[in-house]
């Protein structure tokens, strides 16, 4: 129809039509492209979208495991300091609490074989640190305060890269004057 | 066209090169998951090993926290030999070996409980305990350790 009228119009007519007509055409590519335009950008978000979702997902999920781990390590450590303080030693039968007691509060006057209460309360801490800690490869950090004698004694084993998880037991001497025993363990 | 299907062959590249590495992610995640489940499990063993009436030291009836009486273990140990009684703390300990050493003064071990999982992975938790010598009254650095058989 349109072919029909295109041979009947005169030539000034059907270059005017044919410049309308590419110009409607050239409207309509322009429309799609810009279509595509939009899709490829809606893809763009919906894909930056995603990412921030794993993201996000990843972030929250990731304490949970840490959480464990640290209970796990508090655990221990507090099991480690009341267990350690208790146990009695070849010193006269002494506990290392009383040790520990002594050398706060007399810089160590119970003999001991290789010293006094000071030197073997320290190397006992040692070897228990040594057969226990070190050998589940775990890192740690001990450290005895409250009195110059006492923080003498203080040890730590391997390296920590990660988090620490501590634990503190007073143990008092005398009224008004408390030793603190602290013991922070690795959570890696 | 050949640009569209171009596109299309990138856009669906990424959408398979992602979906593989978030797949890949999540296999990580849930071997992590169950490795912290049978972590779980392996410490709650250790509390139900620890809270034992059968091994605790206990005084008028006051039980001490974190302790074992050594001639309970020896005892228990030698009974929980005979594959009845085994079977009877099967619901309680699994598939697992519950060992009890002696760290200090001097060295010694005793294995409590031995049911094994051959072939399979194992999770080992440890926990310090006190032993408690009736004869000497007097306590031990001891270590109760637990390797729970992940099924």
């Amino acid at each position: 129809m349109w072919n029909n009228d295109l041979a009947r119009a005169p030539i000034h007519h059907t270059k005017s039509r044919i410049t309308r007509f590419s110009r409607v055409s050239a409207k309509r590519e322009l429309g799609k492209i810009a279509q595509m335009e939009i899709m490829g950008l809606a893809i763009v978000v919906i894909l930056i979208g995603l990412g921030m979702l794993f993201a996000v997902t990843f972030v929250l999920k990731r304490p949970a495991g840490d959480t464990a781990a640290r209970v796990k390590e508090s655990t221990l450590a507090a099991n480690f300091l009341n267990t350690l303080l208790s146990t009695n030693t070849p010193c006269q039968e002494r506990t290392v609490k009383e040790l520990l007691q002594d050398c706060a509060l007399t810089g160590g006057i119970v003999e001991c074989p290789g010293g006094k209460s000071c030197e073997f309360a320290q190397s006992q801490i040692k070897q228990i640190l040594d057969d226990t800690l070190l050998a589940w490869r775990k890192s740690y950090r001990f450290s005895v305060n409250g009195s110059p004698e006492v923080e003498k004694i203080a040890f730590s084993g391997g390296k920590c890269r990660t988090d620490r998880e501590a634990k503190v037991h007073p143990v008092p001497v005398r009224p008004g004057f408390d030793i603190t025993l602290r013991l922070e363990i690795c959570t890696g | 066209m050949f640009e569209t299907i171009g596109v299309l062959i990138v856009f669906f590249f990424l959408l398979v090169a992602g979906a593989a590495f978030y797949f890949q992610l999540q296999k990580g995640s849930f071997k992590r998951q169950l490795r912290e489940s049978a972590e779980q499990e392996s410490l709650q063993l250790v509390q139900r090993a620890l809270y034992l009436p059968e091994l605790d030291c206990s005084f008028v009836s006051i039980q001490k926290e974190n302790c074992f009486d050594v001639y309970k273990v020896g005892l228990f140990s030698e009974l929980l030999k005979q594959e009845t009684v085994l079977q009877d703390y099967f619901p309680v300990f699994g598939y697992s070996e519950v060992m009890i050493s002696t760290v200090y003064p001097e060295k010694s071990e005793h294995v409590l409980y031995a049911n094994p999982l051959p072939g399979r992975d194992r999770i080992a938790t440890q926990s310090p305990i006190l032993l408690y010598n009736a004869t000497t009254k007097s306590y031990a650095f001891g270590v109760i350790e637990v390797k729970h058989y992940v099924e």
